[in-house]
């Protein structure tokens, strides 16, 4: 007994064990089921075609919805079936919040549309459509579309709600009016908020406008489609609008895309700042931008009445600007004529085929698309064949997506002067496909028509020929002119051609700036001043040699020379006596007149006897005549300068 | 040694891959534009000269304006077009402006040749479109005058051309210094005076052709003229008001344009000095611009 009494509790212990394991692993698959759910929960996923019936060339326009609890959703695809053509696609994100007695609960969704163009007859199953959440693969069940022969789909409604709209999914105003009666305030709101318009900040308070355009760069002709929105606060009562004035667009062709502008019909809410606003779709119009460059298009304004506070009620869109260029040159095929943007078909009837010689004929020509249809086409000339002037009638405003377009049809009369088979030829109409951007040439041949001869005989050449006798055309090129030089163009003309009269000048110029250095340096050659320098060289030389009789006759001249250059008077053949008169006539002054005197009485003399002086002597001798030559220095005022020259020319 | 033979399967499977690509380039084709395969400079010029010779106008049109939109400049081309546009109005399509058009293409025929011929074709030609613009001016009462004629200075200028202005001042320039230097080195009397007559007829003259190689100069560079492809151009004022009073400018007029703003040009013609509508003129293509 002892033995089985723990065994037993032993497995009841080991039992309640696993109970309890169990129980903890249920509670928590319990309590964490909620969440898992929600995040694997699967998206709601709708897809639908505009039309369950089209013809062959009709566009088709596949929508698909997906919302989920906030997981993102991204990569939806789909893959164009067999006997359609991709055309082009477009997606967006959506967001709601719910507030229900202030508990918020956010929604996340994508909106994805595919345009589809019917290519051969058929019924098809589109479809489906993948999308991708938080890495987890769904997709969307099938769309069945029929395509039949051109023209013969069934006419599809136009969308007129913008609730209705596949890109508008949420409806802003369910609930909401329903309990406006209530308090005025809504007990329950449910607002969904489309991202397409929140912004930053509201650009003014109570209402504002906002104008947007769906591209900034654009060739000549393409549309660009620019709508203006209300934004409206809902916690303020609706202010009027007066004094409205459009959008300026001079560069561009403006086209409405909706017929009453005064509706002005709510397109969602935006979320900014933590405030709902109501959107409203004011304007939508096409423009098509008349040349290139950079384009602005001016802001739509209006002012407000009755608006509560003293704000200024003067509201204005914003200015937006349009990068315009013109479509490639390369592949541009002939007779294309700027602006010609879209997508175009051309067909025409020629009625009857079989006419007499003079007789009129109707062709019937019709230019449908989208995009700025051209308003007029040239038809194909020819000899003996008289295109009158067509009647016009056209059918053109919004198509699908925003487009415009339609269709122009050309009633012309043709009056044909030529007998036999006469080929019309064909129309032609290039144009520039921004959608798949590349040109394209819409053509419809008009073909054959048999003309018989008319009851008259046919008249020989009198009709008149405004340009008679026009030379015949080339048949080979001549090849781009040569490029040729032009001395003009070179700056070594322009030179040679001043520089053969400036050689000139100088030339003589140099020759008389050399004759005059040459006369420069012989007049500086005889001047006293370079005599007296010579002189006195000369004297140094001779001092210092053994001839004393050379060296005095040498300081004789060097003295001689000082008196021209400094006092302008020459001593040289003055008596002894009166070369100190001399000097002092000259304003010298009277010792150093005396001293000079004495010097030169003294070197003379010594020059005849030199052995009563020696060599010591006549150095001591020449240095006292170099004191005095520098102490030797004419009064200023003096008649020496009058008299400089004289003495000078004595001297040489 | 025993050949190999190749699988049945590999032809079945090259024959189905050559449908499929066939079929695949078949599908592209239809989705794109049935745009020419030849389009090359010389196969455009062949299918205008063809659509000319067959009397289809407006084909030879197309091509050949799609060969100036190419930046072709060919007096042979310019020629063409403005036959083109004159061959259209024979033949009773005429369009607006077609006269204009076709004067324009002779004028820049005769402007960008220098072969005799065609130089004097084309002048023929613009001639007989001239005339026919002044005989509908006449009818229409208005002023049949379509040539207003440049000033004197600028038609002495282009009396000659540019290089031979550039000789002649090259010339003038070493005669007039030769004539200084003799002047004055020479110690003959004779020569003396002979070299003071020299350099005061090459003085006067350097000057002269020196002037008119600059301005010939100036004008190829810097002149832009064109030709009026409107019936008729009413001129403008600066701010697009037009002058009341002021007689139109007839199509087929050859103009100075001075300078162009967005959307409108400002034109010279005679004595006239006007804006009007940009695509009132179209230019003409210069021969030797830089």
């Amino acid at each position: 007994m002892s033995g089985a009494f723990p065994r037993r509790t032993a497995r009841v212990a080991f039992l309640a064990l696993v109970a309890a394991a169990l129980s903890l692993v249920l509670f928590c698959a319990l309590s964490l089921s909620p969440a898992l759910v929600q995040a694997k929960s699967r998206p709601e996923l709708t897809l639908r075609a505009d039309s369950a019936t089209v013809g062959v060339g009709d566009q088709l326009h596949i929508t698909m919805q997906a919302t989920t609890d906030g997981a993102a959703i991204t990569n939806a695809e789909l893959s164009a079936p067999r006997g359609f053509s991709s055309m082009g696609s477009s997606s967006g994100p959506t967001s709601s919040i719910t507030i229900v007695n202030g508990q918020m609960t956010q929604k996340k969704g994508l909106n994805a549309t595919w345009t589809l163009r019917a290519d051969k007859i058929g019924s098809y199953d589109i479809g489906p459509v993948s999308i991708m959440v938080e890495g987890e693969h769904f997709t969307s069940a099938k769309v069945h579309v029929n395509v039949v022969a051109a023209g013969r789909a069934p006419q599809r409604q136009q969308m007129l709600d913008p609730f209705g709209s596949p890109l508008m999914p949420f409806d802003p105003f369910r609930g909401f009016f329903d309990n406006l009666g209530n308090q005025g305030r809504p007990a329950q709101q449910e607002l969904s908020f489309d991202p397409k318009f929140a912004m930053d900040a509201p650009r003014a308070p109570v209402a504002f406008l906002h104008a947007t355009i769906d591209k900034t760069e654009v060739v000549v002709g393409e549309q660009i489609t620019l709508a203006v929105y209300l934004y409206q606060d809902y916690s303020e009562r609706e202010p009027d609008s007066t004094d409205v004035h459009e959008a300026s667009a001079s560069d561009f062709l403006k086209h409405p895309l909706f017929e009453d502008d005064a509706s002005n019909p709510p397109v969602g809410n935006a979320l900014i700042n933590g405030r709902p606003w109501m959107v409203k779709l004011v304007r939508k119009s096409a423009l098509f931008p008349l040349k290139a460059g950079d384009l602005e298009i001016g802001p739509m304004s209006l002012s407000f009445v009755r608006m509560r506070g003293n704000g200024d009620p003067h509201r204005e869109s914003e200015s937006l600007h349009v990068r315009v260029t013109e479509p490639p040159l390369g592949g541009r095929p002939p007779g294309y004529t700027l602006g010609d943007v879209g997508n175009f078909t051309l067909s025409a009837d020629v009625t009857p085929h079989d006419v007499e010689r003079d007789g009129a004929i109707g062709v019937t020509v019709e230019l449908a698309g989208t995009g700025n249809l051209p308003s007029s086409i040239v038809p194909p000339v020819r000899s003996g064949v008289e295109w009158l002037p067509p009647e016009v009638h056209e059918k053109i405003g919004a198509t699908a997506n925003d487009r415009f377009g339609g269709k122009r049809t050309f009633s012309f009369v043709v009056r044909l002067h030529k007998e036999g088979d006469v080929d019309l030829g064909s129309l032609t109409l290039p144009y520039w496909s921004p959608d798949s951007k590349a040109y394209g040439v819409a053509r419809a041949p008009l073909g054959v028509v048999h003309v018989r001869p008319g009851a008259t005989p046919a008249a020989a050449d009198t009709v008149f020929d405004p340009l008679p006798k026009l030379p015949p055309p080339r048949l080979a090129r001549a090849g781009a002119p040569p490029a040729r030089a032009h001395l003009a163009d070179s700056p070594t003309f322009w030179l040679g051609l001043g520089g053969a009269p400036l050689a000139y000048v100088v030339v003589a110029g140099v020759w008389a700036a050399s004759q005059s250095v040459r006369k420069r340096r012989a007049k500086r050659k005889v001047s006293p001043e370079t005599e007296l320098r010579e002189r006195m060289t000369l004297a140094d030389r001779a001092c210092q040699a053994d001839d004393a009789k050379a060296a005095y006759a040498a300081i004789i001249r060097a003295l001689e020379s000082a008196t021209i250059a400094r006092a302008g008077v020459n001593v040289r053949d003055a008596q002894a006596s009166q070369i100190a008169e001399r000097l002092l006539g000259r304003g010298v002054d009277a010792a150093v007149a005396a001293r000079f005197e004495a010097l030169l009485r003294t070197c003379e003399t010594a020059r005849f006897s030199p052995e009563a002086g020696g060599a010591t002597s006549v150095v001591d001798q020449w240095k006292e005549a170099k004191q005095a030559i520098a102490s030797l220095v004419a009064r200023a005022g003096s008649e020496a300068d009058d008299d400089a020259e004289e003495p000078a020319g004595s001297s040489s | 040694m025993k050949r190999r033979s190749v699988p049945a399967w590999v032809p079945a499977l090259l024959v189905w891959v050559l449908l499929m690509l066939a079929t695949q380039g078949a599908r592209a084709g239809d989705q794109l534009s049935p745009v020419p395969d030849d389009t090359s400079d010389d196969a455009l010029f062949a299918a205008a000269t063809l659509a000319l010779h067959e009397g289809r106008p407006s084909d030879a049109i197309a091509d050949l304006e799609a060969l100036g939109d190419r930046g072709v400049i060919d007096p042979a081309v310019s020629l063409d077009r403005g036959l083109a546009y004159a061959e259209r109005i024979r033949a009773g399509g005429e369009q607006p402006g077609d006269l204009g058009r076709a004067a324009q293409g002779f004028e820049e025929a005769r402007d960008l040749s220098s072969d005799a011929t065609l130089t004097d074709d084309a002048a023929r030609a613009l001639a007989l479109v001239r005339a026919e613009v002044a005989r509908r001016r006449a009818h229409a009462g208005e002023p049949a005058a379509l040539d207003q004629g440049a000033s004197l200075g600028h038609t002495i200028v282009h009396l000659l051309a540019e290089n031979t202005w550039a000789v002649m001042a090259a010339i003038a320039s070493g005669l007039f210094a030769a004539g200084l230097f003799v002047r004055r080195i020479a110690d003959a009397r004779r020569a003396r005076i002979g070299a003071t007559l020299v350099c005061s007829v090459a003085a006067p003259l350097l000057v002269l052709t020196a002037l008119a190689a600059v301005v010939a100069r100036d004008d190829r560079l810097h002149l832009r003229e064109g030709v009026i492809v409107t019936a008729a151009a009413r001129p403008s004022d600066e701010r697009g008001i037009v002058r009341p009073g002021a007689s139109t400018l007839p199509e087929a007029a050859r103009v100075q344009v001075v300078e162009s703003k967005a959307g409108w040009t400002r034109v010279r013609w005679g004595s006239l000095d006007a804006w009007v509508p940009a695509q009132s003129v179209r230019l003409l293509a210069r021969p030797f611009a830089a």
